[in-house]
């Protein structure tokens, strides 16, 4: 049996974020086989100390879990990379010895972690979720928050947007020496792909490896049919930020009636043990707002079931998208921005309702009234047949992850 | 303007005011989401100052909770072997990293005012670690005392105070 380490930001029993689900189900996966010992490895950032804390939990599956906690104020730089931390994964490698590594997102733990691995002769296959490795602000926004929108990175755009212009460069000679050490690097979709690979990432062990979904259960439909309403009922996930298109929202929901529509927020920051709206003031719109708490892969369905409508309003171009396919394959029509990724498997004005560009709280008034007065539109068979056939399982993606890692040990 | 509205709702504390005048000279491209950042502090409402981390055990108290939730509290104990803590000017933050690899513990020096010992038991306690003390009675009261007092949702308090009862023998 071979000794795999899981690296990723956060993983139960603190479970956050769309990378943390992909990380958490892959993983699983693959114990089951039977064919791997896996140790994980995450990040914390809790209390004042910025010394490194390392804490272990030990999961439902019998799987130990590392988790190198540092407090004090984060900085980009040292989320980048943390001299500090940088010893303790050493320290913890010369224990554990593992014979490969499987590393996803590494804010906080950093990239030492994979020239540790490099340097401790472990062969490691890196996952990407995001524009980490070329964007200090992961997402490609802006100081405005706005997308930067730019296809080949220039640092002189990037200048006014990141921590320091000094600590940028160095961020970004850094992050492409490190993109070098792993033995395969796959993306999310083809577009997460196109815009590493035009910045840089090498393109000879670069390979898509779509993240899988958890597809409905049995009683998926039934609970829909139970949980149907007279309102419209729109569904957003996200906080009161501008990423998930917040802001929009807010202005474009005022124009409606609240006898006829709903706004379900999902409050997930209640999974870390926080909440973005337990003290918001929704003003006009607290007649719409019903806010539940964060849902679990357990629970998908029934979160699905109580909604009509997936507001999927990226103000950036995401790399995948797992709520918007999460939805579709439950029926959900999905209202989104262009948003690159999530739009992939969609058919605007059938599965979809697709804002032009990256949206405008007009444009997202009048597809709202659209909606809320015509109802939706049925899927077609069209729609069905894309979604079935281009949305994978987490099966699927771990017998490839599986495959990536034995080749990687092969090498 | 809304944003300048929503930021002079409330005004600046010196605090706010010096780490702004930092951020400016040192990172001024961070300024726009600072000032987004603190619109949407005081849209939403201030939360309370949370109590100052002098020990270094907000970190365990955050796991704590996490893994309570997940009904994954406890956790065997490490490959190494006993390891000894001197209560004398302990590094909790370090004694917390130890703990997670030792295979049993000994805390010498414990006395019932020490404000680490009942934290670092319990971890100790969770990561089912055999305990020897010079004090044990002292190290059992300060537990119980901490539990009681640490802020931290209730089903994590229900589990500590499970962990605050494990023997601990004497030395």
């Amino acid at each position: 049996m071979k000794h795999l380490l899981v690296a990723n930001i956060y993983f139960a029993p603190r479970s956050f974020g769309g990378a943390t689900i992909v990380a958490e189900e892959v993983t699983r996966r693959l114990a089951l086989t039977g064919d791997w010992k896996i140790t994980i490895l995450s990040g914390g950032h809790s209390g004042e100390r910025t010394e490194p804390i390392m804490m272990r939990t030990r999961l439902a599956e019998g799987l130990d879990h590392y988790t190198i906690n540092t407090g004090g104020e984060r900085t980009p730089a040292t989320e980048f990379e943390n001299p500090e931390v940088n010893a303790e994964i050493r320290a913890l490698l010369a224990r554990l010895q593992p014979d490969v590594a499987h590393v996803h997102c590494i804010q906080g733990l950093g990239v030492g972690l994979l020239e540790a691995l490099a340097e401790a002769g472990t062969p490691t296959v890196l996952t990407t979720h995001d524009y980490w490795w070329i964007c200090e602000k992961i997402f490609m926004l802006n100081a405005l928050g706005k997308y930067c929108g730019q296809e080949v990175i220039d640092q002189k755009v990037c200048a006014s947007c990141v921590h320091t212009e000094t600590d940028g460069r160095a961020r970004w000679v850094r992050a492409q020496e490190v993109l070098r050490l792993p033995s395969a690097i796959t993306y999310p979709s083809r577009h997460a792909r196109a815009q590493y690979e035009r910045n840089g990432a090498p393109s000879d062990r670069g390979v898509v490896l779509s993240n899988g979904v958890t597809h409905p259960g049995p009683d998926a439909q039934a609970l829909r049919r139970a949980k149907a309403s007279d309102r419209l009922r729109f569904g957003y996930i996200g906080g009161p930020g501008p990423l998930k298109g917040w802001a929009m929202i807010e202005r474009a929901f005022k124009a409606l009636d609240p006898a006829k529509a709903e706004l379900v927020l999902v409050d997930a920051a209640t999974h870390l043990s926080g909440s973005w709206w337990e003290t918001y003031d929704f003003g006009p719109l607290k007649d719409f707002v019903t806010v539940v708490p964060g849902y679990s892969q357990d629970t998908l369905d029934e979160f699905f079931a109580g909604i009509d409508v997936l507001l999927f309003l990226s103000t950036w171009k995401e790399t995948f998208g797992l709520t918007a396919r999460e939805a579709a394959l439950r029926g959900v029509h999905v209202l989104a921005t262009d948003c690159g990724a999530p739009t992939e498997h969609l058919i605007d004005g059938d599965s979809a309702t697709i804002l032009p560009g990256l949206g405008t709280a007009a444009d997202l008034r009048k597809a709202l009234k659209r909606l809320v007065d015509d109802g939706l539109p049925t899927p077609s068979d069209a729609a069905r047949a894309k979604i079935a056939a281009e949305v994978r399982t987490y099966d699927q993606q771990a017998a490839d992850v599986d495959a990536l890692l034995r080749a990687a040990l092969a090498d | 303007m809304s944003i300048l509205k929503t930021l002079l709702s409330k005004p600046p504390s010196l605090e706010d005011i010096v780490y702004v005048a930092r951020a400016v000279l040192t990172r001024p491209g961070d300024i726009p989401g600072i000032l987004r950042r603190e619109a949407a502090k005081r849209r939403s409402g201030f939360r309370e100052k949370p109590k100052p981390d002098i020990h270094g055990v907000h970190a365990l108290e955050a796991m704590w909770t996490a893994a309570a939730e997940a009904d994954m509290f406890t956790a065997p104990a490490g490959p190494d072997g006993e390891l000894e803590i001197a209560m004398d000017g302990v590094d909790a933050p370090k004694a917390i990293s130890a703990l997670q690899f030792a295979s049993s513990v000994v805390f010498r020096g414990v006395t019932e005012d020490d404000p680490v010992i009942g934290p670092l038991s319990l971890e100790a306690a969770r990561l089912s670690l055999p305990q020897r003390a010079n004090a044990p009675d002292a190290a059992i009261a300060a537990r119980r005392r901490y539990v009681e007092t640490v802020e931290i949702p209730e089903a994590a308090r229900a589990r500590l105070r499970a962990l605050a009862e494990t023997e601990i023998a004497a030395l």
